[in-house]
């Protein structure tokens, strides 16, 4: 039966996730079929240099893996499982991914004005108004900044009755 | 005198003079920060330099990388927390000089040992620069595949704690950057039918992601339960706060060896500021007469990693200019900017650009007179008023600038997601013990690397033999493999 416990041992996690991706990427580029088939083989073609650097992305993760049983010096993750770090983490990222679905939808000045409170909320700033007012004064200095000094485009949004917002 | 070329070159810039002022500022403010590195700055600004001339961008973000490594001073002598890695040696005395009501003498050695070391490392590059350059132009692509193998081995082997997880970071950035479409051929790979991904992946994204978002998510808990404390300790004694002339001189042979010391790590790829502060303060306590007097707060304990940290800033360069390979973090963004505004990295840009060379040397020195008068004077109360902003209201911030430079660099949202998923990716390398600097310094090579392996291949005869007919591509390899061997050795 296998003992799940060995994952907790960092070296084996990341050597065993390694293991398999850079098996795929190798399967995948084997696998490709190029056009020009002078280059396509051999040490001059486009397979070349990511078949070489696969293999030893292989051969290095089966050393780590296997150095883990013998080296005492590894690094454990023997840390308390604090279920409420993570959860607050797993919402940093929701909230970033969110911020990131929002500019696609309703465009850049919108999506920030909503995501600045929940950002400070999520680092723990829970004063609402607070919040509210810090997110109307650094979104108007984050549009006159990056969209009118620096220029940069504000994305469209797809959403068209927003694009009232997108000046 | 080229350096008198660089200097007239600057100062008939007016724009390049305010972005090196600039630069001091806001390298100093983000490296007092605590968490928050001066490569993560850059990351951030990068973006805004493309719409500047190539001599203002690459001074602005130069200057950041100088004055962000003495900003961590300010908090590592302040909060006994460094503001970046180069600091770490800073508060083994800076801290208890703090305790002792002495912060004004610590931040004010602390300064004069930072300027004095990079100047000593800024005059390193200027005289040693060239020279190096001049014998590498001679270089085909079977000894610069050489010289790239021998940066992947040495880098791979001593940035982190361990050789395999050092070499294994320098690969993925290596096999990052195949992603897109071949050099030679031009055909795709691994771009799994994505159009986004024809391009390969763009740096400003990827560091973005590397450098700012996975802090982020590694600082996350130290934020959100207040281990980061920025409560400044103040000093009442007037005479605390004054440094005699005296006491510069006492750390003067210090100072000089330290940066020494700081120079020499400075032009070794992988190593930087980090292990030089150590180095120096350890080999400073070694020679001290008073060697228990180290670590209760001392000015010689400040001064010898001060100027260590500081002398590596300018050696960085060398590599990056005289063979296109980025010593740090710092000189691997410095590439990317250098080919944004289209200038090839190597010994031919003291052909092409030798104008703009100097002129960024120049913004060097000036950055370091800037930094210093501003840091002499007023770094005390740079670290007061970051003593009153809390962590967890400028993260935020960091975050969304993050998210706006990250989309700018290509006006993407693609890029964004990019920037996010290498932020999760950053995350658990660095939990797990990789190396990200290892990682986009092979990401910002490899694809010269592939060309000069393939070309050296297209150009020879006898195969792999070239490599074997080429004296300097074989002195090259040797050097890499005794690295890595020096390595395995020394830690068994």
């Amino acid at each position: 039966m296998i003992n799940f416990k060995i994952l907790k041992n960092y070296d084996v996690s990341s050597g065993i996730t390694l293991l398999i991706i850079s098996l795929f990427l190798l399967f995948e580029i084997r696998l490709a079929e190029f056009s020009d088939i002078s280059t396509g083989e051999g040490a001059i073609g486009p397979k070349s240099a990511p078949t070489y650097l696969n293999i030893t992305i292989i051969l290095l993760s089966i050393l780590l893996i296997f150095n883990s049983f013998f080296n005492k010096n590894i690094i454990n993750n023997n840390s308390k499982f604090n279920s409420s770090l993570v959860f607050k983490k797993a919402q940093l990222i929701a909230a970033v991914f969110l911020y990131l679905f929002l500019t696609d939808l309703v465009g850049y000045l919108l999506s920030t004005f909503i995501i600045i409170p929940l950002l400070l909320f999520i680092f723990q700033n829970k004063n609402f108004k607070k919040n509210l007012f810090i997110s109307f004064v650094g979104t108007l200095i984050y549009y006159i900044f990056f969209i009118k000094i620096l220029g940069l485009h504000n994305p469209d949004p797809q959403i068209e009755f927003f694009e009232v917002l997108s000046f | 005198m080229e350096i008198i070329n660089g200097f007239y070159y600057l100062f008939s810039n007016s724009s390049a003079l305010i972005f090196v002022f600039a630069g001091a500022v806001v390298g100093m403010v983000v490296g007092a920060i605590p968490g928050l590195s001066a490569a993560a700055a850059i990351a951030m600004i990068v973006p805004a330099t493309f719409y500047l001339d190539p001599l203002s961008a690459l001074g602005f973000l130069y200057v950041i990388g100088k004055s962000g490594r003495y900003g961590g001073s300010i908090s590592a002598i302040l909060f006994n927390t460094p503001g970046t890695a180069a600091a770490a040696a800073t508060m083994q005395d800076g801290y208890p000089m703090t305790q002792k009501g002495q912060s004004g003498k610590a931040l004010k050695i602390a300064t004069v040992a930072s300027v004095f070391g990079d100047f000593f490392g800024e005059l390193v590059l200027i005289f040693g620069v060239a020279i190096i350059a001049s014998w590498t132009l001679s270089f085909g692509p079977p000894e610069y595949f050489a010289v790239y193998f021998a940066a992947f081995v040495i880098i791979g082997s001593v940035i982190g704690k361990s050789i395999t997880k050092g070499i294994l970071s320098t690969l993925l950035g290596a096999l990052l950057s195949l992603i897109g479409m071949d050099p030679i051929t031009g055909e795709s790979r691994y771009t799994f039918n994505n159009y986004e991904l024809e391009n390969g992946l763009n740096l400003v994204p990827l560091l973005i992601g590397l450098f700012v978002f996975s802090e982020i998510l590694f600082q996350f808990n130290q934020v959100i339960t207040d281990k980061i404390k920025t409560v400044a300790v103040k000093s009442n004694l007037k005479t605390d706060n004054s440094l005699s002339f005296s006491e510069i001189k006492k750390c003067f042979m210090i100072m000089l060896r330290s940066s020494a010391i700081g120079a020499f790590i400075g032009i070794m790829p992988g190593l930087g500021s980090a292990v030089a502060c150590f180095v120096a303060y350890g080999e400073e306590k070694r020679r001290a007469k008073n060697k228990e007097e180290w670590g209760t707060g001392i000015i010689e304990g400040v001064a010898a990693p001060e100027s260590a940290n500081n002398a590596v800033s300018g050696p960085t360069m060398i590599p990056l200019l005289t063979l296109g390979i980025p010593g740090s973090t710092i000189a691997a963004i410095l590439i990317g900017v250098f080919l944004i505004h289209g200038i090839q990295v190597g010994p031919t840009i003291f052909e092409t650009s030798k104008e703009l060379v100097y002129g960024l040397f120049a913004c060097g020195l000036l950055g370091i007179v800037i930094y210093g008068v501003i840091g002499y004077f007023f770094g005390p109360l740079l670290g007061r008023t970051i003593a009153l902003l809390s962590p967890n209201m400028i993260y935020p911030f960091v975050l969304i600038t993050g998210f706006i430079a990250a989309y700018s660099a290509r006006q993407s949202l693609f890029d964004v997601g990019v920037a996010i998923l290498f932020g999760i990716i950053g995350y658990f390398l660095r939990l797990t013990g990789y190396s990200l600097p290892a990682l986009l310094i092979a990401f910002v090579l490899a694809k010269n690397a592939e060309e000069a392996f393939r070309q050296s291949l297209l150009l020879s005869e006898a195969g792999i033999g070239i490599f074997l007919n080429r004296p300097i591509a074989i002195s090259f390899f040797i050097i890499g493999f005794f690295v890595l061997f020096f390595k395995i050795k020394s830690k068994n």
